[in-house]
C-alpha cells in the first residue's frame, strides 16, 4: 500500500515538474507554447555537458535553468511578443520553434542516447516491514519540489514582484496606465515558464532516455494536465496535475500501465466535454453556487 | 533561365566551366557512391531510416552502407559492374516509402534493393517490387517473411534464443522468467518462440507484459515483476521504452540479483541505460562493435578510418546493411549478374564472410552466428558465439 502510494507520488511529481511551465506561459500570458517539451529536453541536455565536466549535479541544475530561462528570453523577446492578441498564431510559431530547436539539439548533440547518473545512488528502505526501498534521488526531487512549490507559493502571495505578476495578469491595461512595465513582466513570466521547464529536465535525467525528441512526450502529458485540472489558476494546475498522476497510477497498479494511460485520455475526453473549463472550474462553480444558496437560506 | 544565361555570360569561360561543375556537384550530392569508371555503374537503392522512430539508425547504416559499396567496387564491383548506392528514407509512411521504391525501380532503374527499415515498411515494398528486382532485408526481426523475391539477412527470434536461452539457463541457473515488450507482432512473436525454449530448459513463465509505445513511466512493470518472483526477464521493449525500463529497474535495485536478456539491445540503447544500470543485462545479436574477431576488428578500423571516430556509432542495425551489400556480392557474382531471375536461382546456397562471422543463405533466410554479450560495465563484452545457427524459417 506504502508503495502505490508513494508510486502515485512520483507520477503526480512528474506530471507537476513537467506541465508548471506551460500552465504558468498558458495560464498567465494566453500563449500555447508548443515549444515547451524543447525547455525539458534543454535541461537534461544541460545535465550531460555538466556531468561530463565533472562538476557536481546542483550545477547542472543551475545551468539547465539559466540556459532555459535565456532560450525562453530570445524567444519571447523575438517572436511571441508580437503574437500576445493572437494565440493561434503563437501557436504556430511556437511550433516551428520548437522544429529548430530539436533540429539544433540533433545538430549539437547527434541522434544517440545519452544517459546521467544520479545525484545519490541506492536506495532508501520505506518502512521497517518490507526489505524494500525506493530510488533515493527520486525521494530527493520529491523534497525539491514540494519546497519549491511552497517558497514559491508563499513568494508569489507575499512580495510585490508576486503582486505586480498579478495585477498584469488580470489587467493590463490598467496595469501599464498605473506605470508598471507589462512588457517587462511578461518577458519575466515566460522566462520562469521557460526556467522551470529545463529544471524539470534536469531533475528528472537520471530516469530519461536523453536524445533530441523527447520534447514531444511532454508536449502532450502537459497539456493533458492542463486540460484536465483546467487553466488560469495555479490551484488548477496543482488539482490537474495530482489528478492526472492519480489517475494514471492507480490504473497501472491494477490494469497495467497501457491502461493507465488509457484512463488519462477517456479522462480528458470527459472534462473537455462536459467541464470546459477544467476540474477546477467545476469546483468553483461548485463553490460559488453553495455559496449563494448560503447568502440565499440567510434571508 | 534568363537571368542564369545572363550571370554565366559574365564570366570567363572557365569561369563557366567551374560554375557547371560546381552545379553538378551540388545535383549530383543526392546520389552517393563511387565515381563513374568504365562501363555505366549499376545502381543499388539502400533504404534507410533518416527519419521516424528509428532515425536513430539511419546514420550508422549509411556510413555502413557506403563503406560497403566502396569495398565492393575496389574489388571489381559486381558481377564486373561497378556500383552506385542511391539512398532513399525509409522511415516515412510504408506508402510514402513504397512511392520512392516505384521511383528507384522505373525511373532510376536501380537493379537491386537493400532495406534497413521497419516490418511495415517490408510489407508494403515487397509488394511493390513483386520480384522485378532482388530486395535484400537486413535487420532482425519477427520472422515469416516468406513473400517470393524477398532475402532476408536479419535474425529470427528463433536464432536470437535456440541456442541462447539453453546456454544461459544453464550459466546462471535461471527458473522464472518474465516476459515484457512493447505490444507489437515483433515482441509477441519473440515470446511465443521464447516459451518453448525456456519449457525445454527447464524453466517456467511467470509472467508476461505487453506495453504501448505511450508508456514512459514503468514503475508498475517493476513492481509486477518484484511480486512474481522472476529471476529472469526477457525484454523485446524497443528503442525509448527499453531505456526508461532498464534505467528504472536497476535503480529499484533488482539488476544484482535478476538476470535481463534482451534481443534487441544495441550499443545506442546500452549508452542510454548506462553503465551504471547494466548490471547482468545480456544482450543476444548477430552482431556487436566491440566483438573482437578479426573480421571484425578489421571492419571496424576500416569504419573509423572511412568515418572518423566521431562517426555514429556502430551497432547491429547499421552494420546489417553492410552485410545486405556483401550479400548482394556474393550472389551476383555467383549469378554473374543481378538479373532477378538469375539472382533468384543462385541465392539459396550462397555464403560470405562478414564482419560477423560465416553467413550462409537457406530458405531465403541465413544461417548465421549469434553473439551472446554481457553490458555489465557499459560496453558489450561477449561471452558466447553461437556459430552456424539456422534461422528456423522454412520458405520454400
Amino acid at each position: 500500500m506504502f508503495e502505490a502510494t508513494i508510486d502515485v507520488f512520483w507520477l503526480i511529481t512528474v506530471t507537476m515538474l513537467t506541465a508548471f511551465g506551460l500552465a504558468v506561459i498558458f495560464g498567465m500570458l494566453k500563449v500555447m507554447n508548443m515549444a515547451h517539451g524543447e525547455f525539458i529536453t534543454i535541461g537534461a541536455y544541460s545535465v550531460v555537458l555538466i556531468d561530463q565536466t565533472g562538476l557536481p549535479w546542483a550545477v547542472g541544475v543551475a545551468v539547465a535553468g539559466i540556459v532555459a530561462a535565456l532560450v525562453g528570453l530570445c524567444i519571447e523577446r523575438g517572436i511571441v511578443r508580437h503574437f500576445y492578441d493572437r494565440p493561434f498564431d503563437t501557436l504556430l510559431a511556437t511550433w516551428g520553434i520548437s522544429l529548430v530547436l530539436r533540429e539544433l539539439l540533433e545538430i549539437i548533440f547527434g541522434r544517440g542516447y545519452r544517459n546521467v547518473s544520479p545525484p545519490i545512488d541506492g536506495m532508501m528502505p520505506l518502512s521497517f516491514a518490507s526489505d524494500a526501498g525506493y530510488p533515493a534521488w527520486r525521494l530527493m526531487v520529491m523534497a525539491i519540489m514540494i519546497l519549491a512549490a511552497i517558497i514559491g507559493w508563499l513568494w508569489y502571495r507575499r512580495s510585490r514582484v508576486g503582486l505586480l505578476v498579478a495585477a498584469t495578469v488580470e489587467n493590463p491595461v490598467l496595469a501599464r496606465s498605473l506605470g508598471m512595465s507589462t512588457g517587462k513582466i511578461k518577458t519575466g513570466v515566460f522566462m520562469v515558464g521557460a526556467a522551470s521547464g529545463g529544471i524539470a529536465g534536469a531533475l528528472l535525467s537520471p530516469g530519461l532516455r536523453i536524445d533530441p525528441l523527447i520534447g514531444l512526450d511532454y508536449l502532450i502529458s502537459s497539456f493533458l494536465a492542463l486540460v484536465i485540472g483546467g487553466v488560469g489558476s495555479i490551484l488548477g494546475f496543482v488539482f490537474g496535475a495530482g489528478f492526472v498522476g492519480l489517475t494514471n497510477g492507480a490504473v497501472a497498479q491494477l490494469a497495467g500501465p497501457t491502461n493507465g494511460y488509457v484512463a488519462l485520455l477517456v479522462l480528458a475526453i470527459i472534462v473537455m466535454w462536459r467541464f470546459p473549463s477544467g476540474l477546477i472550474g467545476l469546483l468553483q462553480s461548485r463553490r460559488s453556487q453553495f455559496q449563494l444558496a448560503k447568502i440565499n437560506d440567510d434571508d | 533561365m534568363s537571368d542564369f544565361i545572363k550571370i554565366s555570360k559574365g564570366f570567363s569561360k572557365l569561369g563557366r566551366r567551374y560554375l557547371f561543375v560546381g552545379m553538378t556537384a551540388i545535383a549530383g550530392t543526392t546520389m552517393i557512391g563511387t565515381p563513374l569508371l568504365a562501363a555505366d555503374p549499376v545502381k543499388v537503392a539502400v533504404l534507410v531510416p533518416d527519419s521516424g522512430a528509428a532515425g536513430l539508425f539511419g546514420p550508422s547504416t549509411r556510413n555502413a552502407a557506403t563503406l560497403a559499396a566502396e569495398q565492393i567496387n575496389a574489388r571489381g564491383g559486381i558481377a564486373g559492374s561497378q556500383i552506385e548506392l542511391v539512398f532513399a528514407d525509409a522511415g516515412l509512411s510504408p506508402a510514402d516509402v513504397v512511392g520512392s521504391v516505384v521511383r528507384l525501380v522505373r525511373q532510376d532503374k536501380v537493379s537491386a534493393i537493400v532495406g534497413m527499415h521497419d516490418s511495415a515498411v517490408r510489407v508494403a515494398v515487397a509488394n511493390a517490387v513483386r520480384q522485378q528486382v532482388p530486395y535484400i532485408y537486413t535487420p532482425v526481426y519477427e520472422g515469416g517473411e516468406c513473400a517470393a523475391g524477398v532475402y532476408v539477412l536479419g535474425e529470427t527470434p528463433q536464432q536470437q534464443l535456440a541456442t541462447v536461452i539453453p546456454w544461459l539457463s544453464n550459466k546462471k541457473d535461471l527458473k522464472k522468467w518474465y516476459l515484457i515488450g512493447n505490444d507489437y507482432n515483433w515482441p509477441r512473436n519473440t515470446n511465443d518462440q521464447a516459451k518453448g525454449y525456456i519449457a525445454k530448459a527447464g524453466g517456467t513463465v511467470v509472467g508476461e507484459e505487453y506495453l504501448s509505445f505511450d508508456v514512459s513511466n514503468f514503475d508498475a512493470s517493476i513492481r509486477n515483476i518484484q511480486a512474481s518472483g522472476a529471476d529472469t526477464v526477457l525484454i523485446t521493449l524497443v528503442g525509448g521504452a527499453s531505456v526508461g525500463f532498464n534505467v528504472a529497474f536497476a535503480q529499484f535495485g533488482l539488476a544484482d540479483d535478476v538476470v535481463r536478456l534482451g534481443t534487441l539491445i544495441e550499443e545506442n540503447t546500452l549508452a542510454g541505460i548506462g553503465a551504471a544500470n547494466a548490471m547482468n543485462l545480456y544482450s543476444s545479436s548477430g552482431y556487436f562493435a566491440s566483438n573482437d574477431s578479426a573480421a571484425n576488428k578489421r571492419f571496424t578500423a576500416d569504419y573509423v578510418a572511412r568515418f572518423g571516430a566521431d562517426a555514429a556509432q556502430l551497432n547491429s542495425l547499421g552494420e546489417s546493411a553492410y552485410e545486405g551489400l556483401l550479400f548482394l556480392e556474393a550472389a551476383g557474382n555467383r549469378a554473374g549478374s543481378l538479373d532477378f531471375a538469375a539472382f533468384d536461382k543462385v541465392a539459396n546456397g550462397t555464403s560470405f564472410n562478414g564482419p560477423s562471422g560465416a553467413v550462409k543463405m537457406a530458405n531465403r533466410h541465413v544461417n548465421q552466428s549469434i553473439y551472446l554479450a554481457n553490458g555489465t560495465g557499459g560496453t558489450f563484452s561477449v561471452e558466447m558465439e553461437f556459430k552456424n545457427v539456422a534461422s528456423g524459417e522454412t520458405c520454400m
